[in-house]
Order: C-alpha cells, then structure tokens, then sequence
C-alpha cells in the first residue's frame, strides 16, 4: 500500500515507490542515497517538523514538506 | 647556512570529498600553516589552498568544496566539478568515510567520469571496524583501477603514505577505467558520442562525460553545446534518446541513471565490504534521543546557546582589558611624545581620538568575536549544529527561514559579525541573504550597555523586565520582516531542508584554532578597512571647521545633528545632543554612552543624571528602541557587504533598519504619549 514518507511510524523500513519533486531536489536526494527502489528506516518522526532517515550509514534529515512528496511502501 | 631545498617538480592536487568525512582536517594536518583562504572567483564559496614541499616536490593542494555529488545544480558542485575541467589537477585525491562507503563512492563514480586521476583514501577506518565495517582496499584498488590508502586524518605521520602515493601515481598514465552502466545506456551514451563528434568542443572536455551530461540534461553542459551551430539536430537527437530510454525504464532520466551508478556501486561493494550488523554501536543515537527530543530539544538547545555566551565572554573578558589597557598605554604614551616634539594640536588629537581611540573601540571586541569564533567551532566540528538546524526548522520555516538560519540568528545575540558570516552554511542564496538582512534586530551585546544606563536611570527595579522587552521587540521585528520580505523581495518558499546529520566526533583543538583564527582574521582584514575609514571620517566631522571643540555643537557633526534632530522630534529625543550620540553610534553602538559624557561634557558616572533631565521615561523606552534597531554597526555593515559581494545589500540593510527604527519609536513614542504616558 502506497503512503507519504510523513506518515511512516518510527523504525520502521519502508521502500521508496516514487519522488514527486523537481529535478534539482530529486538529484540531490538521489546524491544522498535517496531514489526509487531504495530501502530506508525512518529513524525519527514526531508527526510534526522534519523527520530522520537512515539512509546506507548516514542519517538524513528531511523536511517534512519534502517528506510528503515521497511515496513509500512499508517493508518487513 | 640554510640547507637549499631543490624542487625538481611541481604537482596540483585537488582534494575532494563528501561533507563531514575529515577534509579540512586532512587539509589542516598536510599543509599546516602555509595555506591561503579566499573566495573562488565570483562565488561566495570559500576556497582554501596550500601547498608543502616533499621530496623535492612543491605540492601545491586545492581544497574543493564539500559535494556529494557533481551536478550544476548548487554552486559548490558547479566549483568543484570546473576546477578539475578546467584547471585540470594532476591528481584528485577523495577523502571517503570508510563507515559509509556505498554514498561517499557515488561522487567518486562522477570523479571518475569526469575523467580525473583519483586516489581514493579512506578515513575513520578504526571507527567503521567498531561499527561493524570491514574494507578490503587493495580489492577496490584493483576493481575501480586506482590507488586506495587507509589513513587517519589528524595523524602527521600517516600523510607520508598519501604523500608518497601522490608522487608515485602524478607521471603514471591516466587509468582508462569506466564506469559501466549496463548495456542498454552505454549504447546510447555510444550513440551520442558519435553525434557531438562532429561538434568541435574544447580539448579538456572528455567526449563521454559530455555525453552522459547531456543525456542527464546538464545545464551547464547543455549552455556549451548551443554556442555550436547545428545543435539544434542534436538536442533533438538527444532528446529522442532520453524518450526512449525513459519509457523502457518507466523512470526520469536522472533516476535511471543514479540508479545505474548505485548498482555499479552495489557490484563493487559486495566484492569488497563486510558488514556485521550485529555490532552497531548507538552512541550517537543515545545522544540524539535527547538533544533531538521533541519536548526536551529545544530547552536543551537554549542552555546550550547561553553557555556558549557566558563561555566566550568569559573567556574574552581578560583579553579585552588587556585590549583596553594597551590602547589607553599607547594612547597616554603617544600624546605624551607628540607634545614632547611640539607636534600641532590637530595631529595630536587625531592620532589619540581618531586612529587610537577609534580603531581602540572596534579592536577591543575582537577578542569576544574570537571566542565566540571558536565556540562555533566546536559546536560545528561536533556534529551538534546540524541537529539543531533539526529541531528548529519547524519554527523557523514558519516564518520563512531555513532550519539552519537558526544558528546565525542566536549568535546575533553576542555579535552580529560573526553571526552573519555563519550564513555560509545555507545552501541557498536567498536564505543566505535573508537571514543576514533580520540579524542586525538580533540584539547584539554592544547595544546592552546603552540599554543597562537608560533603564538604570529610568526604570531602577524594572531593569530586568525592560531589556527583556527590547530584545523580544527585536525578535518581532526580525519575524515580521523576514514574513514581509517572503512575501515582497524573496518570493517562493525557502529552500527545502535536507541534509546529513553527522555522527558525533570530537573536534581537534587544532582544527579549531585554525577555524577561528580563518574567520577572525578575515573580519579583521576586510572589515577593518571599512571600519577604519569610516572612524576617521566622524573623528573630522567632530573637528572641523578648524579651531572648535572636539564634537561641540560648533563642529560638523554638531551642526548635522542640529539639521538632523528635527527628525527625531517626534520620536521624542531631538536634540542635537542626542543626534550626535547617534551619529557616533554608527561606529559601534556602545559608542552612545561615551558621547553622552562628550557632548553634555560631564564624567561617565554623572551621564545618569543629566539624561534624567533630558529625557523622559517615554523618551528613554523611544530611544532604547531606536539604538536596538536602527542602522547595524560600521563592522556589520562592512560584513554585509563582504558576505553579500555587494554594496545593494549593505545599503539596503542600512536604510531600512532606520526605517523599521523610525516607524517602531514613532508608535512608542506617540501611543505613549496618546495612552498619557509621559
């Protein structure tokens, strides 16, 4: 099932599906490790301000307006 | 005798890397003290260059920007990737974080197809075994064709290893080694190499990197190929390509490629790397638990930011009566020669007022300004800054900043210089200029002194609550500016949050020498030009026409301030009097009280009296609110301008902080006087 970034619960591993943002943004997320079809753990999300990705060995802040243009889908 | 050291060659060598992996400390440990700071030609990106001698060789090293990639989509990605085009490096050696290897070799897959020769040098290999991670070098060295190293980078006598791989690779040819995308892009990048063959491009481009740019939609590389004749038929032809490959993939372009980039790096790493997720330590994520708490962050944050006040005042404070107490030695003893030799009285005057005195009042902050330097060091080395850039971006994107504007804005609390030359870490240059035009309503300490002797004066009991109340009139007005100028000036929604949040690490002392000495320095150099002109045209205003008083009512200052303080008659405080204390604060803000004494001639310790009889209450709060905002200092604007690279934006900040400062005293004064306060 389909789902904003935002919405995703804490420590959980979800599957990126799609990126709607312009194209400088989605290279510079791609530059990050941030691309379709990438595994990613939601490290931090306190349903409100930017939320924390674990993405490879970093972690990645995002903002959460950022965080709504990426679809994901929950992985187990 | 001096041993003569002959150099047989020079090489230069570019150093790259993503963020947070060491690069300026592996630039601090090889070079030392003998590097340049400047800016890259045209940019407000920073450059640093250095160069040693080893082995006969003069190494000449050019640290590149921070990048995780080599797009032209920001300007330090554009800099670093035209540094090794045009100025093509003999050597481009990456510094990669041996605890994150798959996001750090993404940039060396773009090095690579650029067509730089690379050395790869692995740092914090002692802190990926403790996570866990283990790198077969000579397996990478071997796959990606060119030289890996492990070092430490604050280790001096591991640079030896690096230094010596430098000398050995620089005459070696070129490794011809690609990055391999799959069949179904290399025929295509084939396909457009053939096409821009018969366009006649500049020998430093390589065919197939302008190839893969053009099919990415480069836009830098796009902007070259226009200036050819028949480019048209080959962004058609280009344009088709992507088409097609688009709907075979059923993705962009620039996806498909990252995307092709990674399993080149997936390939390579499975060979190569070992990971045991079993040995993770969270050191790191037990910190972030709390300082990035929803509830306890930002309280957490605050304490933080008044300790790096009290820390650096602290410190400062034995240095600037040292300051003090040198200027008045050189100041007593210079008067006391130039009567000795008969000097005129005017050539006295200036050289104890003018250049003593006035360079005296900006020169004795500069110790504050280097702590606080230094302080902001330590917090950035840390790793701490960025999740503070975290917990605050909800609130500061409410009102239209950057997450990361929050750190300059608090340091405008001590200090507006330093505070706005920290805007180089945003991104964007319309954050960048932004956050620098609001921090001057930050107030800053050298306004604290005029508000202590007003509300001592005026409100004694009340002192604490009043101050409070200008500073927080300071944060409303920055608020209200930066919703207005989003709405007027910078339109569009402020640039969006991304970025990595580091793991801690304890910064080195000597990295943080150098930062401080890097950042007071160029205040001193830059600003102080400006600072020192300007000191010497108030010292003339306040002394001629020939033969009057220093800053009497005679002179041209006084005269200004009487043309001058009609203005200020309905703000409550027209007299010349008090103009001129303002024109003097022009210099540094502190400045006002000293004038006080100067113009009302009386002792520093009797000004309370005489400003109880020449303002009222009312007055004092109209007053307070005018010196909290109007006009930033000379040194503030001196590093708007610089930080800008221009004087609209020094000019703009000039007029309208005075503005803001006019209209905000008008409303006090006047719906004082309408509500019957006097």
């Amino acid at each position: 099932m389909k789902k904003q970034l935002s919405k995703v619960k804490e420590r959980k591993l979800v599957k990126i599906i799609c990126i709607n943002c312009g194209q400088g943004l989605k290279r510079r997320l791609s530059s990050l490790g941030i691309y379709d079809g990438t595994n990613v753990e939601i490290i931090k999300n306190d349903e409100r301000g930017p939320i924390i990705l674990k993405v490879f060995d970093s972690k990645i802040a995002l903002g959460r307006g950022q965080a709504m243009k990426i679809l994901i889908e929950e992985v187990n | 005798m001096k041993r003569l050291i002959k150099i047989t060659k020079n090489i230069k060598i570019a150093l790259a890397g993503n963020p947070n992996v060491g690069k300026s400390t592996l630039f601090n440990t090889i070079t030392g003290t003998r590097q340049h700071v400047g800016n890259w030609p045209g940019k407000t990106v920073g450059k640093k260059t250095g160069h040693l001698n080893y082995k006969n060789h003069l190494i000449e090293i050019v640290d590149l920007p921070g990048t995780y990639s080599l797009t032209a989509f920001s300007e330090e990605e554009l800099v670093a990737r035209n540094f090794i085009v045009n100025e093509d490096p003999e050597l481009v050696v990456q510094l990669i974080d041996a605890a994150n290897i798959e996001r750090n070799l993404y940039l060396t897959t773009q090095l690579i197809e650029l067509g730089a020769s690379v050395i790869l040098v692995f740092n914090f290999i002692n802190y990926a075994r403790k996570k866990g991670v283990q790198v077969n070098t000579e397996k990478i060295s071997q796959l990606l064709d060119v030289p890996v190293l492990q070092i430490e980078a604050n280790k001096k006598k591991e640079i030896g290893k690096l230094l010596d791989c430098v000398i050995l690779t620089h005459n070696k040819k070129k490794s011809k080694n690609q990055i391999n995308y799959g069949r179904e892009i290399e025929d295509h990048i084939d396909e457009i190499e053939q096409l821009i063959k018969r366009i006649h491009l500049p020998k430093i481009y390589k065919k197939r990197w302008v190839a893969l740019k053009l099919l990415e939609h480069d836009d830098e590389v796009m902007r070259l190929i226009k200036k050819e004749n028949n480019f048209d038929l080959v962004f058609k032809k280009i344009h088709k390509i992507r088409m097609h490959l688009e709907s075979i993939f059923g993705e962009d372009i620039n996806t498909i490629i990252s995307k092709a980039r990674y399993a080149y790096i997936d390939g390579l790493t499975k060979e190569t790397i070992i990971v045991d997720n079993t040995k993770r330590t969270s050191f790191s994520d037990k910190i972030d638990s709390i300082v990035t708490h929803k509830i306890i962050g930002i309280p957490i944050f605050l304490i933080m930011m008044l300790c790096m006040f009290i820390i650096s005042f602290k410190l400062s404070e034995p240095f600037m009566g040292l300051f003090e107490w040198v200027f008045s030695i050189i100041k007593k003893n210079a008067i006391l020669y130039l009567n000795s030799i008969n000097a005129p009285m005017w050539v006295i005057s200036f050289s104890s007022e003018a250049v003593i005195g006035g360079v005296g009042s900006v020169l004795v902050f500069t110790p504050q300004i280097f702590m606080l330097f230094f302080v902001i060091a330590a917090l950035e080395d840390s790793g701490y800054m960025a999740r503070v850039a975290f917990i605050m971006d909800r609130f500061m994107h409410k009102i239209g900043l950057h997450g990361k504007a929050c750190i300059p804005m608090i340091l405008g609390f001590g200090c507006n210089v330093p505070a706005i030359m920290c805007t180089r870490s945003l991104d964007s240059k319309k954050d960048r200029i932004l956050t620098i035009l609001l921090n001057p309503f930050m107030s800053c300490s050298a306004r604290l002194p005029v508000y202590i002797l007003f509300t001592s004066a005026f409100f004694p009991g009340k002192q604490g609550i009043v101050i409070f109340g200008i500073y927080v009139l300071g944060i409303i007005v920055a608020i209200m500016s930066s919703l207005l100028f989003n709405r007027t000036i910078f339109k569009g929604l402020s640039s969006p949050l991304v970025m990595e949040i580091p793991p801690y690490r304890v910064p080195t002392l000597i990295s943080l020498l150098i930062h401080m000495w890097e950042r007071g320095k160029s205040f001193i150099l830059k600003a102080g030009t400006t600072i020192f002109a300007i000191v010497i045209i108030i010292w003339l205003l306040a002394n001629l026409p020939l033969g009057v008083e220093y800053a009497s009512k005679q002179s041209f200052v006084g005269k200004a301030g009487q043309i001058i303080a009609p203005l200020f008659k309905p703000l409550g405080f027209g007299t010349w009097q008090a103009t001129v204390s303002l024109i003097f604060g022009l210099a540094a803000k502190e400045v006002i009280i000293s004038t006080f004494g100067t113009v009302y001639q009386v002792q520093e310790a009797n000004i309370t009296s005489v400003l109880q009889n020449v303002f009222t209450p009312l007055s004092a709060i109209s007053f307070m609110v005018f010196v909290l905002l109007y006009f930033p200092c000379i040194s503030t604007v001196a590093v708007i301008k610089k930080e800008t690279g221009s004087w609209k934006w020094a000019l703009f900040s000039i007029i309208y902080t005075t503005v803001v400062a006019w209209i905000m005293s008008f409303i006090v004064y006047q719906g004082g006087l309408i509500l019957g306060i006097s």
